[in-house]
């Protein structure tokens, strides 16, 4: 975490509108000075890609990583940790706030809402078409989407696990200490998923769980 | 009155899904089955169904909820109330932290928050799951078995996934459950 480049994030990218070329030689230099950035027309295709093709949430992020990071330089590995970082806190959904917080960073306010509008819009009509054209009352296709439901639960309760993994991951059980931390952080999962299944409202439990949250981890 | 009311609901569920379309799923199954009535637990399954399988940010199953609700404008409103809620506190956001320059805790509170996450994806999946379990309890463990197996070992990408799992499906209710 050099703070260096997280300070100069901003003055750093709003000269990716205008630069088109230069030699990526010097890229790895602290603020990357003299790397090759991402042109405005390049993340507006870039957001249109992913709205036509990007499926799944989990396979987006490293797509971001890739065009912005690997690909063009266009931010340090770092900065792009913190606007991931930045895109997770906030509240909403990560994609479209990640996407409006570095678009408007990079390019300005305009762009970067093009930018969130390439992304969302394709899927929205191509979902819509899909409701539209097919006849959804039909007994074969009730039991293809019966079908695609099991699939996707799969899918999620898959996510679940790996996600469930990842939190002991980050508290080895080496450190009894730590053990408890898993645990609470077990409790605490387990109250937010009964008490939404109990339907209290989201935003009780989303207000008493980062309560919890923040609780375990600064204190235990 | 529907529209605002959908705009304001899609809104306010956008802002407080942690994790995407998995946050959000129970909150609507409150709002659009529980509390208003404005859809079936079936109903709103076809959409996040539909949704998983449109490319882009899943949050698209709310435009399908403002569909199934109020045709297209009922859409319209969802789509802007799903979308512009993170705009705004981007928006703001981003000038505030670029001011502010480091955030050192911002990774731990992102650390912090994980079992939240963990949580509203779990009671996502554990609702679906009453969903299809009450649709019908041996078509889902036999495609949901067989599904497990062959993700956990890495035969077929998510979307084929989907796509293959509601073939089986359909093939066991024509083959096997003909009544």
């Amino acid at each position: 975490m050099e703070s260096s480049g997280t300070a100069s994030t901003g003055s750093v990218l709003e000269r990716g509108a205008e630069v088109g070329g230069g030699d990526g030689s010097g890229a790895e230099q602290s603020g990357a000075s003299s790397a090759i950035a991402l042109p405005a027309r390049g993340w507006l295709l870039f957001h249109l890609k992913i709205g036509l093709f990007g499926f799944g949430h989990g396979a987006v992020m490293p797509m971001y990583e890739r065009a912005l990071v690997r690909d063009t330089k266009t931010l340090t590995e770092a900065q792009f940790q913190e606007a991931l970082s930045v895109s997770l806190v906030l509240p909403g959904p990560s994609l479209i706030t990640l996407s409006m917080y570095l678009g408007k960073q990079l390019y300005g306010s305009l762009i970067g809402l093009l930018g969130v509008l390439c992304m969302c819009v394709p899927g929205a009509l191509w979902a819509l078409l899909i409701v539209y054209a097919i006849p959804i009352e039909h007994p074969a296709v009730r039991a293809l989407f019966h079908g695609f439901t099991v699939g996707a639960l799969v899918l999620l309760v898959d996510m679940v696990w790996r996600m469930q993994r990842a939190l002991r991951a980050d508290a080895p059980t080496s450190r009894p200490v730590l053990r408890h931390k898993y645990l609470a952080r077990l409790a605490i999962s387990a109250l937010v998923a009964g008490s939404l299944l109990a339907q209290l409202p989201m935003v009780t439990v989303a207000a008493l769980g980062v309560l919890g949250c923040v609780a375990v981890e600064f204190l235990a | 009155m529907t529209l605002v009311q959908l705009f304001w609901v899609c809104f306010q569920t956008s802002l407080v899904s942690f994790g995407g379309v998995h946050g959000a799923l129970p909150e609507w199954q409150r709002v659009f089955v529980a509390q208003h009535g404005w859809l079936t637990n079936e109903q709103l399954m076809e959409s996040y169904v539909v949704g998983q399988l449109a490319p882009g940010p899943s949050m698209v199953v709310a435009v399908l909820l403002g569909q199934k609700v109020a045709g297209t404008p009922g859409a319209c409103a969802a789509f802007l109330g799903t979308y512009s809620a993170p705009l705004v506190f981007a928006l703001l956001l981003a000038r505030l932290l670029r001011r502010v320059r480091e955030v050192p805790w911002m990774h731990r509170v992102e650390l912090a928050v994980r079992p939240l996450v963990v949580g509203f994806m779990a009671a996502a999946a554990l609702g679906i799951l009453r969903t299809q379990w009450n649709a019908g309890v041996l078509p889902l463990l036999l495609i949901g078995a067989s599904a497990a197996v062959t993700y956990r070992r890495g035969w077929l990408r998510p979307v084929p996934l989907m796509l293959s799992s509601g073939a089986a499906y359909w093939l066991l209710s024509t083959l096997v459950f003909v009544r």
